[in-house]
């Protein structure tokens, strides 16, 4: 609510930094407890992360212009 | 010093955080960005998980931090902002690094730090708990590309994908 700038591309930033911190947590989780079958989940979730990623750009481009 | 490394690297994670979500302009965002995700492939690396880290590192900095730097330089093209340039972001970052100070202050003080969950000294997720069970030294990390179980999933993702691919080339054609 008072965090709002000028910028659609700051909160697609921040959405980037939400996807990596729980890709990292994730994985500690995972390794830590030696879950092995789980390993592919963090890999998977990255994917769909640059997939959104990808899509959030497009639309960013669509609407500045 | 290298038994508390994850404990340094984790720092530097937030502190990255801290960096990019004060929401300066885009590209020192994105510095910030690329920081924690080199310190967080550091954590991962740490732990054991050699091909989870390396694929942060190549995929995710690698591939996506250029698509953002160069939507950047191209949707916006005016004079950028750094940290210490408007009251706002500075004031933003100052009271993250705040937090984080108080919160290692308290972490190092007493072994005991009770947020939300409890952790139990420093020892709990500093050091890795080696449970080494198993006779083939492979570990977690060499079935984490198990395409013979998780061949569904793979199918699923690459269908979607291929989906997504078509979604961004109809709205950027769109007229």
């Amino acid at each position: 609510l008072l965090m709002y700038r000028s910028h659609l591309m700051s909160s697609l930033l921040c959405l980037e930094g939400m996807m990596l911190s729980l890709f990292v947590m994730a994985s500690l989780t995972i390794l830590n407890s030696h879950f092995t079958l789980a390993s592919m989940m963090p890999i998977i979730l990255l994917v769909f992360a640059a997939c959104e990623a990808a899509l959030g750009l497009s639309l960013l481009v669509k609407v500045s212009n | 010093m290298m038994t508390y490394i994850v404990f340094i690297l984790s720092i530097i994670f937030v502190l990255g955080f801290v960096g990019f979500s004060s929401k300066p302009s885009p590209i020192y965002g994105g510095l910030g960005l690329i920081v924690s995700g080199g310190v967080g492939c550091g954590i991962v690396l740490n732990f054991g998980g050699s091909f989870l880290g390396l694929m942060v590192f190549l995929i995710y900095l690698g591939g996506m931090m250029v698509v953002f730097g160069y939507t950047t330089a191209m949707a916006t093209e005016q004079y950028p902002e750094i940290w210490v340039s408007n009251k706002t972001v500075l004031g933003a970052f100052v009271t993250g690094l705040l937090m984080e100070i108080v919160m290692v202050y308290y972490v190092l003080k007493d072994e005991e730090v009770e947020i939300v969950f409890q952790f139990n000294g420093l020892g709990d997720w500093v050091i890795y708990d080696t449970g080494d069970s198993g006779f083939f030294s492979e570990e977690a990390m060499g079935i984490a590309a198990l395409y013979s179980y998780g061949a569904w999933l793979v199918i699923v993702t690459g269908w979607s994908l291929l989906i997504g691919v078509v979604v961004i080339m109809e709205i950027t054609r769109g007229n």
